[in-house]
């Protein structure tokens, strides 16, 4: 009797262990288009906490699906990150899913964003460009310790985050910073990538894979490089080939600034995370002129002559980035004013001659074969203007005074450099 | 911590007066049901975001009967974890009741009015999680519901009657490994360790 009675509690136990504690995590079993609540960026109202649809989810726990694989605390191996297995954590509401830790809302905040990224980037006609689901890191660790930081690494065709120590919005969630960080996958692969395969000047593949080599180089990659630049003056090709490096990361940055404007509506898209480099940054100032070579050899030039010279060059760099962008959404506002379009078609449109003009300014790099040539900002705005069929006397006019080559091949504006402590985030 | 260092204490002050209070007379035995509260801090970890092992650290309250060889225990406990910053962060709160039904295995009587048990103990319940999401100037609180726990458990506890005025008046002190189990736990089974200390009346 004591025997049965052991057996049939024994059977109980069991039975109840199994009722109550086998099954999936509903966060795990969670497929499919998913709602999350996350903070989130809507143009005209800023960022509040809202359910957001997650489409094509296939495990809600590493947030990973249709759009993101993340990876957590990643290294690189190769081309590839290789990193643990995210674990996040959420809640079931009858609303959707909550996130129950700052990572876990993180992860989805950018997977909804790159989600939204792909649609616009369908929308421009460059939908094909990158491969999906994207490669993310978060808690990117890197050797010197950075913070409050992002970037876009070619190599291995990922996005990585590293943490967050500030008070004001992470980065992971800015919506603008995550647009700006996914327009270098475009800008890489469409112009970078392809000039580096292809039998391109010595001194020019020097310049373009120095746009890969500095984030590898933070990761401690087996492949790490430095520009190595000692203070000295340069040569005719040196200087060349420094001005490039310049102005092919300056573009860089400056239309990835753009894209983020395009993205957001918000011309000041970096303050809510970092303060400090509005000042520097924001896209409100009306400007009108774009660097002109003479200039960007002088500051070239200069800059080489003192210390920490790879430091000053990328500050450079960022500053003629935000001259170039500054004038893109000037015109962008001129063209909305002459057509009578509201500023999200308007930035659509520009945005759409932007990247239709970027394999035309691949197809320019490679026809720079004399030691004398040099690629200017002017000429890619003029490229870009070339798709517009419509010129309106307004567009005219800024066009002259943005590319005063095309009036008086003597102008020649002046751009402020930024302070090297402004430049610290978003390599690439 | 603290709650735990003051029982000692009260412990320790017991046993002084207690053994002012030389057993001149023969104290009666504790009757055979008996009221039990009790508080014990409990450890047990979770799996993080990163895959590592994040260590929680709840305090269990709770109240229940005893008899010769069985307890009959409610306990609740809550813990809150919080992360992010200033302008985005996320304050988690997970409360958990369970019902036990304990045996006593094994029983040894060490001295006069002080004895060790070891037990067995079985318990089901359910816990639910409160998450209070901060953004900027906003907050929302959002609930899941309730999930199902199963629990299995064994440990070794010491009872002491110390004094004969009061002889139903005794503590309780036990050291506990649990196995919790429910599909929302990561890790399923959960494990944990807890300190127990009561009062019997």
């Amino acid at each position: 009797m004591k025997s049965v009675f052991t057996q049939i509690l024994a059977l109980t136990l069991l039975s109840a262990v199994f009722a109550v504690g086998c099954g999936q995590k509903e966060s795990s079993e969670a497929q499919g288009d998913i709602q999350v609540r996350i903070p989130w960026y809507e143009e005209g109202t800023g960022y509040a906490l809202k359910m957001v649809e997650l489409k094509g989810i296939s495990r809600l726990s590493q947030v990973s699906g249709q759009y993101v694989k993340f990876y957590f605390a990643p290294r690189v191996v190769g081309t590839k990150i290789r990193g643990v297995e995210p674990n996040a954590q959420f809640i079931k509401t009858e609303e959707g899913f909550v996130p129950t830790n700052e990572v876990s809302q993180q992860m989805a905040a950018i997977y909804g964003h790159l989600q939204r990224l792909a649609e616009l980037d369908t929308a421009m006609g460059v939908g094909n460009v990158n491969t999906w689901p994207r490669s993310v890191g978060i808690g990117v660790r890197l050797p010197d310790g950075m913070v409050n930081n992002a970037f876009y690494d070619g190599k291995t065709d990922s996005m990585l985050i590293v943490p967050y120590s500030d008070r004001n919005l992470p980065i992971a969630v800015n919506a603008g910073i995550l647009a700006h960080e996914h327009f270098h996958s475009l800008f890489y692969k469409i112009v970078i990538k392809p000039l580096l395969e292809t039998p391109v000047a010595p001194l020019m593949q020097k310049s373009l894979k120095n746009n890969v080599d500095n984030f590898e180089l933070a990761l401690g990659g087996s492949r790490a490089s430095t520009l190595g630049i000692e203070p000295k003056e340069f040569s005719e090709t040196e200087l060349r080939e420094y001005y490039h490096l310049v102005l092919t990361r300056g573009l860089n940055e400056g239309l990835a600034d753009f894209w983020a404007w395009v993205y957001t509506g918000d011309p000041d898209f970096i303050s809510l995370s970092l303060p400090e480099a509005k000042k520097f940054r924001t896209l409100r100032v009306k400007s009108h002129s774009l660097p002109s070579r003479e200039m960007i050899q002088g500051a070239v030039t200069t800059l080489s002559g003192g210390g920490r010279v790879e430091a000053r060059l990328t500050g450079y760099s960022y500053a003629i980035g935000t001259q170039i962008s500054r004038v893109f959404k000037n015109y962008t506002e001129i063209y909305a004013r002459a057509r009578n379009k509201t500023s999200v078609v308007a930035r659509h449109e520009v945005a759409q001659m932007i990247v239709s003009a970027l394999p035309l300014m691949k197809a320019d790099f490679l026809e720079l074969t004399k030691v004398t040539d040099y690629y200017t900002p002017e000429k890619f705005f003029l490229k870009v203007i070339s798709l517009n069929k419509d010129v309106t006397a307004d567009e005219k006019l800024f066009i002259e005074r943005a590319a005063p080559s095309t009036v008086d091949p003597n102008s020649n504006p002046e751009i402020p450099v930024l302070p090297l402590n402004v430049v610290r985030w978003s390599h690439e | 911590m603290k709650i735990a260092i003051l029982f000692f204490l009260l412990l320790t002050s017991a046993g002084a007066l207690a053994s002012e209070e030389s057993p001149v007379v023969e104290s009666a035995p504790p009757r055979e049901i008996q009221g039990l509260v009790f508080i014990s801090p409990e450890l047990r970890y979770e799996r993080g975001e990163g895959q590592e092992w994040e260590a929680r650290i709840p305090i269990n309250i709770g109240l229940g009967v005893r008899t010769a060889l069985w307890s009959f225990l409610v306990e609740y406990e809550r813990f809150e974890s919080t992360t992010g910053n200033a302008s985005a962060n996320i304050k988690r709160a997970h409360e958990e009741a369970l019902l036990w039904v304990q045996k006593d295995i094994w029983h040894q009587e060490l001295i006069s009015q002080w004895s060790a048990d070891l037990y067995l103990g079985v318990g089901g319940g359910a816990f639910q999680e409160e998450v209070t999401t901060v953004l900027l100037n906003n907050s929302v609180t959002d609930k899941s519901k309730l999930y199902p726990v199963f629990a299995l458990a064994t440990g070794i506890q010491s009872r002491w009657f110390l004094f004969s005025r009061f002889p139903n008046l005794g503590f309780v002190t036990g050291l506990e490994v649990r196995a919790l189990f429910s599909s929302e736990f990561d890790p399923n089974p959960q494990g944990a360790l807890l300190a127990r200390f009561g009062i019997l009346f």
